[in-house]
């Protein structure tokens, strides 16, 4: 067989690529949180190995004091999967009359979406996965120990906000913001929004961003995202920009006092 | 602190080599009926940034079109109002309809293609890829990549010499439904 066909459907080609620079883009780009496997790759490598050794002492040390005891810490460093389907928030009352959604995880979605940083506090991840009925997500905040925020057991952090589990977010509302607003103090005193969810997919958004403080938060497979803003001011105000900065969508967060 | 600023002038150094394709990607954007080609490509080129370790170094192009269609596919779904909790397989078919003007016979023998078939055959002949760049990129092996080519060819050819001309151009649709 010729390859003259290939050829003539090359010709036809509506759209040939070109050679495009856009140093602005480039710029813009690269001033975003980049990959953590590459940057800074030997340092970090270093500290996990300290972090790890240290890790694995404190492990061993819990383990003999505790004995294994459970009960009051149940869930409580759960891998995410075993988590989500131990489901602790349970099941969830639907429209009047409809009785209740009892939501069940689906093992193969659960993923950590982000990761972020309250200063002076440490590192939370935001982990997430898809449930059955469709259209409904799970989710959970793993604190810097390992722990659950929401939890009774929740660690020694005061992040506040709904039991980790299925039903928490609506799937369905992909027009507009939905996330969860939080808050937690840092030992300096300070007072933080954490704010988490999934953003709005309208245009193509890459990050979120407080207007009130400027902080920006990467969004997560194209959707989720999470972010610990200052307590300035009574609320914040949220965007989405894409990957040029234009703005794509804002919404207001406001406690009223 | 030379350390830390080594390292981030070699990642962008990477990156740069994979920023190179932002026209290429624009280009498989816009003819594959992305509503906003540029952004499109800006998204691509920004979700290689935060996983750049996963972008081979050789040769970033399918990778970098796997993403896009990722993004067109999803673009295609946000417009036929399906949940993006739908997030069964890739189904090429889903791909939206280009805006772009295209040869008419050609038009009209690609339409005679499934959506597998059209896209094995548009990635060598568009988008340029070896045969191994778009087995990689449609993540099929290159053996079942060569079947799929040589069908999409084999059928291209029949439908080129012996299409039935009754899709006489006046009476084809404004745009194609699955391309």
């Amino acid at each position: 067989m010729s390859d003259r066909v290939i050829d003539r459907v090359r010709a036809a080609n509506p759209a040939p690529a070109t050679m495009t620079t856009d140093e602005a883009l480039f710029a813009r780009i690269v001033s975003l949180p980049g990959d953590p496997r590459l940057v800074g790759t030997a340092k970090r490598g270093r500290l996990r190995m300290r972090t790890r050794g240290v890790a694995l002492i404190i492990a061993a040390v819990m383990l003999s004091a505790t004995g294994g005891a459970f009960g009051l810490g149940a869930f409580s460093h759960d891998s995410p999967k075993a988590l989500f389907e131990a489901n602790p928030a349970g099941p969830f009352p639907w429209r009047p009359g409809q009785g209740v959604i009892v939501p069940e995880v689906i093992p193969s979605t659960v993923r950590l979406a982000t990761t972020f940083t309250v200063p002076g506090v440490g590192r939370f991840q935001l982990w997430v996965a898809l449930s059955r009925p469709k259209g409904w997500l799970c989710t959970a905040i793993r604190q810097p120990d390992g722990t659950y925020a929401g939890l009774p057991s929740g660690g020694s952090y005061q992040l506040a906000g709904p039991m980790p589990g299925c039903g928490m977010l609506g799937l369905q509302d992909i027009r507009g913001f939905d996330y969860w607003p939080s808050s937690i103090g840092s030992a300096d005193g300070r007072e933080w929004w954490v704010a988490w969810g999934y953003a709005p997919r309208t245009g193509h958004p890459v990050e979120v961003r407080d207007e009130v403080s400027g902080i920006i938060a990467p969004i997560g497979d194209g959707r989720y995202f999470a972010i610990a803003i200052p307590q300035t001011r009574p609320g914040f105000r949220l965007q989405t920009l894409d990957a040029a900065g234009r703005v794509l969508v804002t919404d207001r967060f406001d406690t009223g006092h | 602190m030379a350390h830390e600023s080594r390292d981030r002038a070699l990642v962008e150094a990477r990156f740069a080599g994979v920023f190179g394709h932002l026209g290429l990607i624009t280009a498989y954007a816009r003819r594959r009926g992305a509503r906003d080609p540029d952004a499109l490509a800006a998204e691509t080129m920004a979700i290689a940034w935060r996983r750049l370790a996963d972008v081979p170094s050789d040769d970033p192009r399918p990778w970098l079109i796997a993403t896009a269609r990722n993004l067109l596919l999803a673009e295609g779904r946000r417009r036929r109002g399906v949940s993006v909790g739908d997030l069964d397989g890739v189904d090429l078919a889903a791909l939206p309809a280009p805006e772009v003007e295209l040869d008419a016979e050609i038009e009209v023998a690609l339409r005679a293609l499934s959506a597998q078939d059209r896209e094995a055959l548009l990635l060598v002949a568009w988008e340029d890829l070896t045969p191994a760049g778009a087995a990689s990129s449609l993540g099929i092996s290159a053996a079942a990549f060569r079947v799929r080519l040589h069908r999409a060819r084999r059928r291209l050819v029949y439908e080129l010499e012996h299409g039935p001309r009754r899709h006489a151009l006046d009476n084809r649709q404004p745009s194609l439904e699955q391309l």
